[in-house]
């Protein structure tokens, strides 16, 4: 170009010219050439149908057409658009407090589904602030606060009030809560993670519905993670089953007015949580989230976990953790326990122990994956001290800094 | 053509391999968000791709499907201005820089005549030859460079002067 402008051509074409490199995202190539893939595989299996819309056609430019006017209307295009601009006025939003209803057990932890029981109302609280601080709610139940209440901003605090016997957990991690019931919590990461998931637009069926001032999004997704080794795991998640999500936008503000979650078990939809109230910007401070008298009378027992470089629990498989472990709980040997079972602590160990001292183990099963699981489940066939034979489902889990095998459930 | 054998998969990839990173830049450009820009450029090559007669110059063929596009997406967004002026205000994603540089050039280009600004995209965005936006306009060559050069006048007045 530069013998054939001047300087002050040149000039202008300069500004025109980007000064930031945008290049396609890495997977596009991959993405075009398997809906290619796809669209010539249904070309050829559907010969028929191409032909009635072909002689429907007036002509190929009519066919263009329609297909560029479907694209432009698509409801993923349009979801896409709705989450877009709500997740651009939340971002504007101080607090919020949403009231409604989950099917889980009040006593169970807090991201716990289950299709069977009953409702729980539950209440979730956020201060959008640095730290963000949240309290999460179930009428009866455990309750968890994020962050805040220890002025450190270091622990997250879960404690259960189930029939009216106090028991608390403190760790610095918050695995329970940054799945989906974390996206739940915080409406911005919620639609965020849907705008992305629109936006690759895989394995997702949209419905958008008008309905007066307000616009209902409905998603539709299949179950994440892997069942081949064993279904156990799902519908015991959001995450874990196939749902339809149902957001309903005021089309006047942008702004998420109400949220329901289906799972789908065989076919048969299933309200598994429903927002009945969202309300933002109300005035909350911290004292707001949690009842502080109560808060300070609980004992929290720390779940952070520590182990010994030398813990037989590190480093090996998990059906070989599980022997252990289960041979640890026959003469209660708290040199294995105490790490072994960081995840029970306080009158939980009494409990166990009065139960599980002198148990024999008969057989370990192979350690399987399922779901979205960190870790592995083990089916142990014991003898109990009484004499009963039972089959464990052992939940193990190494998925911390030492890489020590620990028991998350099923006992 | 239709792309239902290794051997049109492998053209395709080739056309992808080639041109993607042109098309791609063309429509961030004239979009401004990488998710849209994306759409039209899978479209534009899934409907090549699809097309029942292979076209003479795909890359043109290519070009005309995203500016098309493109054009439709802009037209369908004013529908939503009211909430929209608010997206304009710079995210926080990785593209913030490039969306920047959006705004700034497409704040140049809307003084001009579309016909204008559009070439001018074609040619420095899109790094078409004047030949090439000649044959995907179905225009002239000798028009097009017209088009650019009054484009780059006009806005040498407006700005220097």
């Amino acid at each position: 170009m530069k013998n054939l402008y001047s300087s002050t051509d040149e000039q202008i074409i300069s500004m025109l010219t980007p000064k930031v490199e945008v290049k396609p995202s890495a997977d596009m190539r991959s993405r075009i050439l398997a809906a290619a893939d796809q669209q010539a595989v249904q070309q050829k299996t559907r010969p028929r149908r191409l032909r009635y819309w072909l002689g429907a056609a007036a002509s190929a430019a009519a066919v263009v057409a329609i297909a560029i006017t479907l694209t432009l209307n698509s409801p993923a295009y349009a979801a896409r658009k709705y989450f877009s601009l709500a997740l651009v006025v939340m971002q504007q939003a101080k607090t919020m407090i949403m009231t409604g209803k989950l099917r889980t057990e009040a006593e169970e932890p807090i991201d716990y589904i289950n299709p069977q029981a009953d409702f729980v109302p539950a209440t979730i609280k956020v201060i959008y602030d640095e730290p963000m601080l949240f309290s999460i709610e179930k009428e009866g139940g455990r309750a968890v606060l994020y962050k805040g209440a220890d002025g450190t901003g270091d622990y997250v605090y879960q404690w259960s009030n189930f029939n009216n016997t106090l028991s608390g957990w403190k760790s610095q991690h918050a695995g329970f809560v940054n799945k989906e019931m974390g996206a739940i919590l915080n409406p911005r990461i919620l639609l965020e993670t849907e705008y992305r998931i629109a936006e690759s637009n895989k394995g997702t069926d949209y419905e958008i519905i008008e309905v007066g001032e307000m616009v209902i999004v409905r998603v539709a997704t299949t179950a994440q993670g892997d069942y081949s080794q064993s279904d156990y795991r799902l519908n015991t998640s959001l995450a874990e089953a196939n749902t339809l999500r149902e957001y309903t936008f005021d089309k006047n503000t942008g702004l998420l007015h109400k949220l329901r979650i289906v799972i789908m078990i065989e076919d048969k939809p299933v309200t598994i949580m429903e927002s009945e109230s969202i309300d933002y910007n109300e005035p909350l401070t911290v004292a707001d989230l949690y009842d502080k008298a109560l808060f300070e009378s609980i004992t929290f027992n720390d779940m952070s976990i520590h182990a010994e470089a030398s813990s037989p629990l590190i480093g090996i498989e998990a059906d070989e953790a599980a022997e252990i472990i289960l041979k640890a709980m026959q003469t209660w040997d708290m040199n294995i326990l105490n790490t072994a079972m960081t995840l029970y602590k306080g009158d939980t160990m009494k409990v166990l122990e009065s139960r599980y001292k002198g148990v024999e183990v008969k057989s370990i099963g192979k350690a399987q994956s399922s779901g979205l699981y960190p870790g592995k489940f083990v089916k142990c066939k014991v003898v109990m001290p009484d004499g009963s034979k039972e089959t464990l489902m052992l939940a193990l889990r190494n998925d911390n800094k030492q890489g020590v095998w620990v028991v998350d459930g099923g006992l | 053509m239709k792309l239902n054998s290794k051997t049109n998969i492998e053209q395709l990839a080739e056309w992808i391999d080639e041109w993607q990173e042109q098309l791609f830049r063309y429509a961030f450009f004239r979009l401004g968000n990488r998710s849209d820009a994306e759409d039209v450029v899978q479209e534009a090559f899934l409907k090549v791709a699809s097309a029942t007669i292979k076209p003479d110059n795909p890359k043109a063929y290519l070009f005309r499907i995203v500016a098309n596009r493109s054009i439709d997406i802009l037209r369908e967004r004013s529908r939503l201005t009211t909430l929209e002026e608010r997206i304009a205000a710079p995210s926080a994603s990785d593209d913030w820089e490039a969306q920047e540089e959006y705004r700034r050039i497409e704040q140049l280009l809307r003084r001009l005549p579309e016909q204008q600004s559009e070439v001018i995209r074609l040619h420095i965005h899109g790094s078409l030859k004047f030949t090439e936006i000649a044959e995907m306009l179905e225009t002239p060559a000798s028009t097009v460079k017209s088009r650019f050069t009054s484009g780059i006048e006009r806005l040498k007045q407006l700005l220097l002067n």
